[in-house]
């Protein structure tokens, strides 16, 4: 049997991980945008 | 022939009333307030105030499933009580025993020729499926999530993340704060007694996301996914009438006008820049996330198809499977809310987590709505905040409108669909957190 106060530090964690996952993809999709608009401005010139 | 042999039979013909007398009358109390909230959510939906597509047909199955209750035949009773094969058997010759045939009454059940829920044996399974109209759809696209992947697939033809790509961190961050319920409502659920695979099922509720929701009550708590869905699904109809309230209370009208100049960057970002993200997005969180891949594809798939100009393809995933998964998934949840599948003494507290939830995460994407407005030095509206949460494009629609009506003009649409989008790669993100890690912590 779980208890409330064993489940608040791994939502906690849960929290952070998601936080941390979150902003690599938001990282991921920044760095993309700027890799693909560097080669199609290539392929323009 | 005998009259009143004929006479006492007659009310035999009308089962769905004699079933209410026959039954307990906590029972028949429940079919009795179910059929009425059927009606309910109809009226609601014709009205505007839940989401019609969804509820129309869920409150008219509601209210049909409940009125339709009959006496079902002992090989039947057998299957939808899914006994062992031998059982079966054994009952399916007792049936057709006339010696027998007191014996056979023992499993004469109540139940319906909709769908059968709990059967999991294959030959019951196998039976059920020619028997219950609705078995196969639930069986092949319900219960293994695939009527969540083709309403995914829709959602992504209809998304344009151009508005993510443009603003990555300020999208996420606020669909961070969004998922406030989701993380809250798991300590909170086993506080009130519920297993930590349920307690983080109902708390998916917070994340609006009705695919996820399914998805994370498949994997961890089987046993009432049932209930957890069609708590999620109630409620997730109410967005659209209950935001707009949370908005107007939580939110100053000075602060609602805020404009939000439009990002140049948006308008930059093409087809293929659009492409290559669903294509390598699909790829990086499949590869972090294998338990959700079945998601996570599905919308990059909507996402791929229409920034690829298919529109053959693009027609049939928007119109054919958006719509068409909608219906059927309408019409199964609605059958689903039989009293005897509902009548589960977890329900009320599921009832009461699920708008806990999705509370929090509403107050959650106004706080981070504010925590933007304060870093920007007041240039982004806080009403995003509410797009955030991710039930998509509705909660964008309720940021634009609720600003539309306090200042009539100011466009945020753009930015609120960005954290709208955001929102179900956070739920996507939080569904595999609970599936991956909730059965390792708590086996």
């Amino acid at each position: 049997m779980v208890t409330w106060q064993q489940s608040v530090l791994p939502a906690l964690i849960f929290y952070v991980l998601a936080g941390v996952i979150a902003m690599a993809v938001a990282g991921m999709i920044a760095g993309l945008a700027k890799l693909l608009q560097k080669l199609e401005s290539k392929q323009g010139k | 022939m005998d009259l009143g042999n004929l006479l006492a039979a007659i009310p035999g013909m009308f089962q769905g009333v004699v079933t209410l007398f026959e039954g307990s009358p906590g029972m028949a109390f429940a079919r009795i307030f179910l059929i009425f909230l059927g009606f309910l959510l109809v009226y609601l939906g014709k009205k505007g105030t839940l989401e019609p597509l969804l509820m129309i047909p869920m409150g008219l199955a509601m209210s049909t499933v409940n009125a339709g209750v009959m006496f079902l035949d002992p090989m039947t009773s057998a299957a939808v009580l899914d006994l062992p094969n031998s059982a079966l058997v054994q009952q399916a010759h007792t049936s057709i025993a006339p010696a027998m045939a007191a014996a056979s009454d023992t499993l004469r059940i109540q139940g319906n020729l909709h769908v059968a829920p709990l059967v999991q044996q294959s030959e019951n399974l196998l039976y059920i499926l020619q028997v219950d109209w609705l078995q196969p759809i639930y069986t092949f696209t319900f219960s293994n999530g695939l009527i969540a992947c083709f309403v995914f697939m829709g959602i992504g033809s209809l998304l344009d993340v151009g508005y993510l790509i443009a603003r990555p961190f300020q999208s996420m961050i606020l669909a961070l704060f969004a998922e406030l319920g989701t993380v809250l409502v798991l300590p909170i659920g086993i506080a009130l007694g519920l297993t930590p695979g349920e307690a983080a099922s109902i708390a998916m509720v917070g994340g609006a996301d009705g695919p996820m929701v399914l998805f994370t009550s498949l994997m961890l708590a089987k046993e009432i996914f049932v209930p957890i869905c069609v708590v999620a699904y109630l409620y997730l109809g109410l967005t659209y009438g209950g935001y707009p309230y949370l908005v107007r209370f939580l939110i100053p009208k000075k602060l609602l006008a805020i404009p939000m100049r439009p990002n140049p960057a948006a308008k930059k970002i093409t087809s293929n820049q659009k492409l290559a993200f669903a294509v390598v997005g699909s790829a990086v969180l499949s590869l972090l996330f294998p338990v959700a891949a079945p998601l996570i594809f599905s919308l990059f798939l909507g996402v791929a198809i229409r920034e690829s100009g298919l529109e053959a393809f693009r027609n049939v995933v928007e119109n054919v499977f958006l719509y068409g998964a909608t219906l059927f998934l309408g019409l199964t949840l609605g059958i689903l809310c039989e009293a005897g599948t509902l009548l589960n003494p977890k329900v009320l507290l599921l009832l009461v987590l699920g708008i806990l939830a999705l509370l929090l995460s509403g107050i959650g994407g106004i706080l981070g709505g504010y925590f933007m407005y304060f870093v920007t030095g007041g240039k982004v509206n806080p009403a995003i905040g509410i797009a955030a949460v991710s039930c998509v494009p509705t909660n964008a629609k309720v940021a634009q409108k609720e600003v539309s009506k306090a200042a009539p003009g100011v466009i945020i649409l753009p930015e609120a669909l960005g954290a709208n989008i955001s929102g179900v790669i956070t739920s996507a993100i939080f569904a595999a957190i609970y599936v991956s890690l909730i059965p390792i912590l708590w086996p």
